[in-house]
């Protein structure tokens, strides 16, 4: 190393620049998801609704409990998803969580730099339980009961109460109430479930600081709005598609970049 | 202020700030990793590894990982101030030099 200010700095900064690229992994939970998204397109069959309206009806009290407000319709129409859906992602996504926690680790033993995975931890698990048990308590308890214009306002104060502390409590307190938002889609939307992975992978996009990272989860978290929020503006996806187009788009888009992440370390070696 | 006056001996020692560089960007690094990264001899590394670990800089964990050793350091919040105000005493200094 260098002994001139100039040429320390250009030297700290390769040496950062060495140990990030080292440390990223983003690319094992890109495929990982990636699959684990196209897994989901089986349990996406039409069951259609309309003529008979005895779906809901029909559901059991899972399905109540983990969409109190019911489904709003996205491109698949207006059918209700299966609780077979709400549970292959639920043990899915938190397969996926511990996987890539596990991998994070075992990386770091491998290559001896090692990503802090906190952040992805936090949102994930936050983004996971969230809509199993706060948002249909809150729903049923709370915002049922006293009314949203109490409730909401009562929420906001005890989130920016229980951020207080933190250490850059302004970013903390809106990422939680964002988050806190989110979790409340999940119920609600088609492909909810989508939204945690997108929060998740943007934790991970923050923490491994990867310029084509960032781009895909951008680009995966548009896929997701778009998938969800298409139904909306009347936008459907062929009907002989529909079914695989709807998981294959956000799919597609992981899977490329972990085929591109994977690219980029065998070349960066 | 002059910025050299900013400049901390501990820290400034040029191996001792590829350390803190390094473990600044992780959650935790290997020490053979930074052996290799710095290149440096493993009595090398510990001695300056001491330093800042005395300083209060960097905390260091033994393990193992197999029947291997393995010795992680992780950087501290005082470790990341130190690092902090070392760089911008090195880019104030930069900043003069150039404006003289």
């Amino acid at each position: 190393m260098t002994g001139d200010p100039t040429g320390l700095l250009i030297e700290l900064s390769d040496l950062r620049k060495r140990a990030r690229i080292d440390r990223h992994g983003y690319w094992l939970p890109f495929l990982l998801f990636g699959l684990i998204t196209l897994g989901a397109t089986p349990f996406y069959v039409p069951e259609y609704c309309r003529k008979t309206g005895a779906c809901l009806a029909d559901k059991p009290w899972l399905y109540h409990w983990l969409h109190p407000d019911g489904r709003l319709n996205g491109p698949i129409g207006s059918y209700e998803p299966t609780v077979a859906a709400d549970i292959y992602w639920i043990v899915a996504l938190l397969c996926g969580y511990l996987a890539v926690v596990w991998w994070y680790r075992w990386r770091a033993a491998q290559v001896g730099v090692e990503t802090p995975t906190r952040l992805y931890a936090q949102v994930t698990i936050f983004m996971l339980v969230l809509p199993l048990v706060g948002v249909p308590v809150l729903s049923k308890v709370f915002f049922n009961q006293v009314g949203w214009q109490i409730a909401l306002p009562v929420t906001v104060v005890a989130i920016v109460a229980a951020t207080w502390t933190a250490r850059r409590r302004v970013v903390t307190a809106l990422a939680v109430l964002a988050l806190f938002g989110l979790a409340h889609f999940i119920p609600a939307y088609p492909y909810g479930q989508m939204f945690v992975l997108a929060a998740g992978l943007a934790g991970l996009a923050w923490v491994e600081r990867s310029k084509v990272c960032t781009v895909f989860v951008a680009l995966f978290a548009a896929a997701v709005v778009f998938v969800n929020e298409a139904g909306r503006f009347d936008l459907y996806w062929p009907y002989q598609v529909e079914q695989y187009a709807t998981t294959g788009l956000p799919a597609v888009i992981l899977l490329a970049g972990g085929i591109i992440g994977s690219v980029r370390r065998e070349m960066a070696r | 202020m002059n910025p050299t006056a900013g400049l901390d001996d501990t820290v400034h020692q040029r191996h001792r700030l590829g350390v803190l560089t390094i473990a600044a960007e992780a959650k935790r690094v290997e020490f053979s990793y930074l052996k290799s990264a710095l290149e440096l001899t493993a009595g090398n590394l510990s001695r300056h590894i001491t330093v800042l670990e005395q300083a209060g800089l960097v905390e260091v964990e033994k393990g193992y990982e197999g029947k291997r050793p393995k010795t992680w350091l992780h950087i501290t919040a005082a470790g990341r101030t130190a690092l902090a105000a070392e760089m911008a005493a090195l880019r104030a200094l930069l900043e003069r030099h150039d404006n003289l």
